[in-house]
């Protein structure tokens, strides 16, 4: 209990202290290379009292958390205050106006069936290349597959050419698979 | 200086722009759905207002009760439940596979368990109400999508730093909810990522684990299972009552430090059946540790959740983490401000569509309905 009243004051202030170095170095015209190396040390180093002071698991993601609470409260109380932009009458159609959204639904066939499908395999094929246990194998496969996946969800959809994209992430698939089934 | 070339940062802001709007509603109603179910624990005891509450409960008239009803015969399923009451839900529950029902603090069984309305609310989040293994997936493939927007975003965002803490007011919309939405997703960033994966993680380790059963066990998911999560402790000839008092007498010795949770009753009525003690374990985010127990409640081990490998303790703590089930109030008010940040990131989003479009339609009329249907259709429903 001693440690927690210790260290959580000092594991806020911490946090607070390198948020406010960012804010300072950002306000000032040009910013401050000083306050905000500061800022970014004393952000990340703010994980080791929160780790004192609520262990590792809870410390970490106050670590996170503190600083994101904070910055909303420091942008509220730094708003531009432009009036009010006249918006006009905007015109009014009946039905449904999809011209600036991209409707290229075959898109969703490659992010999700394809990608997926290349994510699922190639995150196992690079865990069981670690030597460690199929249970650590297996957890490091659940970490990497929605990070694979997101990735390669993105690389695809940034893609001027995606069907050739997903080309090659089919033939990662297909290596991936036999990475693990032929062993 | 801008450090990422503009043509990444073009087909970046088409790629995020495509996704969102893919999800943008469905992920709406799970963000939403989602930071509310935080505290599901309270809305349950809401809804059942009436309930005699204790933060402690007799053992020997738990005991006397539970098996009184195994006794009857008449509510009994291959698993039982005995929810135990703690300081944060001080609450007592016999169950079956069905249904549940309260215990009063002196042993006496009160009303059935009914919170439909909180399941309501946990199914909309965990399935979209649609059948449950298929909305799972649904979700969980949210989960991988949040990610794709998180990395489409970050590389569409070249003043990221310049616009750190940037927040234009009361310029025009497009402004402001351009504003809104890159704050409030960038601070927020390592949480909404977090979010993502674990919640991809529900609906989508069944195909992890069906692949190393393909490899590995010739099929065999449930050897797969049994390594991560261990398997059932080898009992037989077991009989008579289930010792619930020694066993929750004997738990203070064995983890002092631990919160019993509840009770698993495994193959009731079975020669092979036992007793599993779920147990919070201070200052972890694994859901608990579980402690086995035959019928007459000499310990027979625990799972090892809590000390074992390093991955058998992450995948445990999923659930925790991407629920916000621990530490009590204070972090479940840290995830109801950054989940309701991710829903106001999922509206913002779609608004700067609409903003830009320059026209307004059947769409507009529709978001609106849907952004401010789901929180009155949610009143509603829980009031009525």
């Amino acid at each position: 209990m001693q440690k927690i009243t210790l260290f959580l004051p000092v594991s806020l202030l911490i946090s607070l202290s390198g948020l406010g170095c960012l804010f300072y170095s950002w306000k000032r015209q040009p910013d401050s290379a000083i306050y905000r190396t500061a800022g970014w040390i004393l952000l990340t180093g703010s994980i080791y009292p929160w780790g004192r002071a609520l262990g590792f698991e809870y410390g970490t993601i106050l670590f996170f958390a503190v600083p994101a609470l904070a910055s909303w409260f420091v942008i509220s109380t730094n708003m531009s205050g432009f009036a009010r932009a006249e918006q006009g009458v905007l015109p009014e159609t009946k039905g449904f106006d999809l011209k600036l959204g991209r409707v290229d639904m075959y898109l969703f066939l490659l992010i999700v069936p394809v990608c997926g499908l290349s994510s699922l395999l190639s995150s196992l094929a690079i865990a069981v290349l670690l030597p460690v246990s199929l249970t650590n194998q297996m957890a490091t496969a659940v970490i990497l597959l929605p990070l694979i996946w997101g990735a390669l969800g993105s690389w695809v959809v940034m893609s001027t050419r995606p069907v050739a994209v997903a080309a090659l992430l089919l033939c990662a698939a297909g290596i991936s698979a036999a990475s693990i089934f032929i062993r | 200086m801008n450090i990422l070339p503009p043509a990444l940062v073009k087909s970046a802001l088409g790629g995020h722009k495509w996704v969102g709007l893919l999800c943008g509603a469905l992920m709406y109603v799970v963000c939403l759905s989602g930071t509310l179910a935080v505290f599901y624990q309270e809305f349950e005891r809401w809804e059942q207002a009436n309930i005699p509450e204790s933060a402690t409960a007799d053992s020997v008239e738990l005991e006397k009760r539970f098996n009184e009803l195994l006794a009857d015969n008449v509510n009994v399923t291959e698993h039982m439940y005995l929810r135990l009451p703690t300081v944060k839900h001080p609450r007592t529950v016999i169950a079956n596979e069905n249904e549940g029902w309260f215990v009063s603090p002196d042993g006496s069984l009160l009303e059935n368990v009914s919170h439909d309305w909180t399941h309501m609310l946990i199914d909309l989040h965990l399935y979209l109400l649609l059948p449950n293994s298929f909305g799972m997936i649904v979700v969980s493939l949210l989960g991988v999508l949040l990610c794709t927007l998180i990395f489409t975003g970050f590389l569409s965002h070249p003043r990221i730093f310049k616009d750190a803490f940037h927040f234009r007011n009361k310029g025009s919309r497009q402004l402001e909810q351009t504003d809104l939405h890159n704050r409030l997703s960038v601070w927020g960033a390592p949480f909404h990522l977090m979010i993502g994966m674990t919640g991809a993680y529900f609906g989508l380790v069944g195909m992890l684990v069906w692949l190393v059963a393909s490899a590995v066990y010739d099929g065999d998911r449930q050897q797969v299972l049994e390594s991560v999560f261990g398997g059932e402790p080898e009992v037989h000839e077991q009989a008579g009552d289930f010792s619930i008092h020694r066993v929750l007498t004997d738990i203070k010795v064995i983890a002092p430090n631990a919160t019993p949770l509840f009770i698993t009753f495994h193959n009731v009525g079975e020669s092979n059946q036992f007793m599993e003690l779920y147990a919070s374990q201070p200052g972890r985010l694994i859901y608990s540790e579980n402690y086995s127990f035959d019928t007459a409640g000499n310990y027979l081990g625990k799972d090892g959740f809590s000390d074992g490998e390093i991955g058998k303790q992450l995948v445990y703590s999923i659930y925790r983490l991407h629920f916000g089930n621990f530490a009590g109030l204070p972090v479940k008010v840290i995830y109801l401000l950054l989940g309701f940040a991710l829903t106001l990131v999922s509206v913002s989003g779609i608004n700067i569509w609409l903003s830009k479009r320059k026209v307004r339609d059947q769409i507009n009329v529709i978001w609106s309905g849907i952004v401010w249907g789901l929180p009155v259709a949610l009143t509603a429903s829980a009031i009525s």
